[in-house]
């Protein structure tokens, strides 16, 4: 069982899209998935299941006191499972906030779970529902469209994982790497490239994910793009980045076990 | 778009112009017309869509992808060899926002069971429910209920087919 969390606090940076398509990756090399809608807008849950808000969802696990089983859905992709989320969820930062342990609630819903990934999408901003998808999380995966603005707060991001670390005892939390998104062979694009590497030296992904409509549209099919279109240039890149993060964080074969202790 | 030049100094020949053009200016000038609408397609699909008269609407019919009932364009080996050539039409195309509801939570979690459904609602709600399904979901029906052995109707992406498939299949498991 290996834990990664999909995260940038910057919106459009592709998150869904890698969660999504990661996780089916990931099931095309027979792994099993689960598949974590930490955000609001609920895209990821849509794009794996067609449908919108669905009730139960995580809010109730996280906010109510349901257990996590009860809301684990079984998704169009072969092997990827989903715990989907809703759109109340976006008040859900407010509602935790005076909860004790709120960080971590996440983390012990999931608690015993056997599945060889969990992938965790988060909303983009850095409140308690995207702390509760770091802790429990052993990775971090940071998607970076390679457009003019892609770098703009990316200090925040890690500034916020250090802050974790320290204040949650996340001291074996990491940065898997960067995975650069929508890019296409322009200057522009080229040249953030080759800024990310400067500065994430050694931790950028060698898989960019191309702009591809194809990836859209397989969204809108409710399906990942192995599915929809997995000879397309999206379809090629997201294969090559699930055997790039098999490699990078091998599933662990045994159930999901994370907690403050344990981390410390 | 170039214009030919006229010299500040050929004013006065200009005024006494005749109002045909020379055959060289004609010719200039079309020429540059002719680079500018193969540089810009929307251009030329306007001034195509003005050439046919107001009562006409601007036709796009030719610089639109063949779809199909969902807009995409098959399994896209080919798409997606060229996928700034799609960019471009899909600039061209007219954008049509669509407000997505999702499937009905009638369905309940998870893959839809369409013998479930067809027990539950007869064929016409069966039928209804399958229309609201998207292409994802009815492959995973498919899949489930291994109503493909074989796998060809499956890797295909045409979810019209695919309802067919899964309505006969009930159709026979319920004779």
């Amino acid at each position: 069982m290996a834990a990664i969390c999909i995260a940038n606090n910057k919106g459009g940076v592709g998150k869904t899209t890698t969660a999504v398509n990661l996780a089916a990756g990931l099931a095309r090399l027979n792994y099993r998935v689960l598949v974590v809608d930490v955000d609001g807008q609920a895209n990821a849950t849509y794009a794996l299941t067609g449908r919108v808000h669905p009730v139960p969802s995580l809010y109730d696990v996280l906010v109510g006191d349901r257990k996590l089983e009860s809301v684990i859905w079984q998704t169009n992709e072969e092997n990827v499972w989903l715990v989907p989320g809703d759109g109340r969820l976006q008040n859900a930062d407010v509602e935790l906030a005076a909860r004790p342990g709120r960080e971590w609630r996440l983390a012990k819903a999931l608690h015993g779970q056997n599945y060889d990934y969990i992938i965790i999408d988060t909303p983009p901003s850095l409140g308690v529902l995207t702390q509760n998808a770091l802790a429990a999380s052993h990775r971090v995966l940071i998607p970076i469209s390679l457009t003019e603005f892609s770098l703009i707060g990316m200090d925040k991001l890690e500034a916020t994982i250090e802050d974790l670390r320290d204040q949650l005892d996340l001291y074996d939390l990491e940065i898997a790497g960067v995975v650069a998104t929508f890019y296409e062979n322009t200057t522009t694009a080229n040249d953030t490239w080759g800024i990310l590497e400067k500065k994430y030296e050694g931790r950028v992904l060698e898989t960019r994910i191309p702009k591809n409509l194809d990836l859209e549209k397989a969204h809108r099919e409710n399906e990942s793009i192995l599915s929809f279109a997995p000879t397309s240039s999206g379809g090629q890149a997201y294969t090559q980045l699930a055997r790039e993060v098999k490699r990078l964080v091998p599933a662990q074969p045994r159930p999901y076990d994370r907690r403050r202790s344990q981390t410390a | 778009m170039d214009a030919a030049p006229v010299a500040a100094n050929d004013q006065e020949r200009e005024q006494h112009r005749p109002a045909s053009l020379s055959p060289e200016t004609l010719a200039r000038t079309l020429r540059a017309v002719a680079a500018e609408l193969e540089r810009d397609p929307e251009l030329a699909r306007r001034i195509s869509g003005a050439i046919a008269g107001p009562e006409a609407p601007p036709s796009d019919t030719a610089l639109r992808q063949p779809t199909s009932e969902h807009g995409d364009t098959g399994n896209t080996d080919e798409g997606d060899k060229d996928d700034e050539r799609v960019a471009t039409r899909q600039k061209r195309s007219t954008f049509r926002p669509r407000l997505i509801t999702g499937a009905s939570p009638d369905l309940g979690p998870g893959i839809p069971d369409p013998f479930t459904l067809q027990a539950k609602r007869g064929e016409e709600g069966l039928r209804a429910a399958l229309e609201e399904l998207r292409l994802g979901t009815l492959r995973a029906i498919v899949r489930e209920h291994h109503l493909d052995p074989e796998g060809k109707l499956t890797r295909q992406n045409d979810a019209a087919r695919l309802r067919v498939l899964i309505l006969e299949a009930v159709a026979r498991n319920h004779d």
